[in-house]
């Protein structure tokens, strides 16, 4: 073993981890080789030095700082997991979500773009003068505006939607007003008039006629004053005849009907005859009476309007 | 008579129990010496603060998982030398230290002065620091664990997932490499040494 081996054994021999033969063997060497003596001396003054080194103090709030980085992580984690905890069912469900959402957003988009086109919406003359590309930077601008724009369009179209049915009830109302008691020959989609005794047993009527020739109620409605309202729907061709059986039914009285030839005055009798039948034969005859007896053409035309039947004091 | 390592034994399984106070007992007993590897290791004291933080914020987390296969110390040191070596590959720079050429050669004023007493004086205090910090980082956190927090061979190879010899050989490195530029600097020969 020569000095170079001594040397490399410094540190172990210093620590005392060395064997007891490998002790001794570096003794004896270093009482006789005095460079060796000195290498080792000056390392164990360096060792000596390092462990004189001063301890690196934390900060007084340490303990506090740490207390606070742990609640924060905490929180972090407590997000994390409502995030996305259990990841197998959360993570794919708001992939889908994301997903949907995209589409969906997408989707509104485009249609935001196409909805002006569709529905007749011009833009302004302004914007036919622009060149192509500054059309589209100019698109990119005015989106904004187009998209405020078009919610003033569809809202107007609304109103406009609106508007006529208000106008139409109000113009029934006044005619109804003008010439009570008297049937009011209204145009497709107005109101027929008449007064009954018994305005109950009367809307029956007027249901069974509609039946037979093919329309239904669409809505019954009562009024304060004890009035009924029935919105119906008929095909076209019998509008006449409906209108012209409830004049006859008006005329003649209930019982009248019954002594007019033709189908109207058939249909106001049978009518009539279904309200003296027991539960099971009205049961039965609910079921034919679903089979209209002037089955209407098909592609036929349906008008609808109303009848209001007042009562007669 | 209890040991410490009983004593931190005791600790963590009262934390485990659910006493969560407990952890204000660890983190003062050693805080300030994963402060002092944390700077030794960064070479500054704001990050190595932040970072010694970090790490008892990871103990207070891993603690309940800690089985006692080695020593709560170990443990500590084995997360805080993870976390600086990780913290330091993170940041891909190395402290600039200077290798002289800006400091002024530092020379014993009495040849016969013992070092201990020149230890009092800044300046090599400082050198020694920077020397420390030159080292490369596998042979300096050795270093540190051996000569400054005075761990035993076999805790530093358990801490640093280390064989023992590799913790020998780099440890001797380190120390010949501090020894050289302690000499460097202050002009130590053998025969001051020798009186020293």
């Amino acid at each position: 073993m020569n000095c170079q081996d001594i040397r490399e054994l410094s540190s172990d021999y210093l620590d005392q981890r060395l064997t007891p033969p490998e002790t001794s063997f570096i003794e004896e060497h270093l009482r006789t080789c005095s460079s060796c003596r000195q290498e080792i001396e000056l390392l164990r003054t360096t060792i000596s030095l390092i462990g004189s080194l001063d301890p690196i103090e934390t900060s007084a709030d340490f303990l506090s700082q740490v207390h606070s980085k742990i609640e924060r992580r905490d929180m972090v984690s407590r997000i994390r997991a409502w995030l996305f905890e259990p990841i197998k069912i959360k993570v794919p469900l708001e992939i889908t979500a994301l997903l949907l959402l995209g589409f969906l957003a997408s989707h509104l988009y485009y249609r935001s773009a196409e909805l002006p086109r569709q529905s007749g919406f011009s833009a302004p003359s302004e914007s036919l003068q622009i060149a192509p590309d500054k059309a589209v930077e100019r698109g990119r601008e005015k989106r904004g505006k187009e998209v405020y724009e078009r919610d003033q369009f569809e809202l107007k179209q609304r109103s406009e939607e609106r508007e006529p049915a208000a106008a139409k009830q109000k113009s029934l109302d006044a005619a109804s007003e003008a010439k009570p008691g008297v049937i009011a020959s209204a145009p497709r989609g107005a109101i027929e008039e008449v007064v009954a005794d018994d305005v109950v047993l009367y809307g029956r009527k007027v249901q069974a006629l509609l039946t037979g020739m093919g329309g239904r109620v669409l809505l019954q409605e009562g009024s304060a004053d004890s009035a009924l309202l029935l919105t119906v729907e008929l095909p076209q061709s019998r509008q006449a005849e409906f209108v012209s059986s409830l004049k006859e039914a008006i005329a003649g009285g209930s019982k009248a009907a019954k002594l007019r030839p033709g189908a109207a005055g058939r249909l106001m009798e049978k009518a009539e005859d279904k309200d003296n039948l027991s539960a099971t034969e009205r049961a039965a005859e609910g079921r034919a009476a679903s089979t209209p007896e002037y089955p209407p053409r098909k592609d036929e035309p349906m008008v609808q309007f109303q009848v209001r039947i007042l009562p007669n004091k | 008579m209890v040991s410490a390592q009983d004593s931190d034994w005791d600790l963590v399984q009262r934390f485990q129990g659910g006493d969560r106070s407990v952890f204000n007992q660890l983190v003062p007993k050693y805080r300030n010496r994963v402060m002092g590897i944390a700077t030794r290791m960064l070479g500054d004291r704001v990050e190595a603060e932040d970072l010694a933080q970090d790490v008892f914020v990871k103990v207070y987390h891993g603690l309940q998982g800690f089985q006692g296969e080695s020593l709560f110390s170990t443990w500590l040191y084995r997360i805080t030398a993870n976390s600086c070596l990780n913290h330091r590959k993170r940041r891909r720079r190395e402290t600039q230290i200077s290798d002289g050429a800006d400091d002024p050669e530092l020379t014993l004023s009495d040849p016969s002065s013992d070092p201990h007493h020149l230890l009092e004086q800044k300046e090599l205090k400082i050198v020694l620091e920077k020397t420390i910090q030159s080292l490369p980082e596998e042979q300096r956190i050795v270093l540190i664990l051996r000569d400054i927090e005075g761990l035993s061979y076999e805790a530093i190879a358990a801490s640093l997932g280390l064989e023992l010899g590799t913790v020998r050989s780099r440890l001797h490195r380190a120390r010949l490499q501090v020894q050289v530029s302690i000499r460097e600097k202050f002009s130590l020969d053998t025969r001051r040494s020798e009186r020293l």
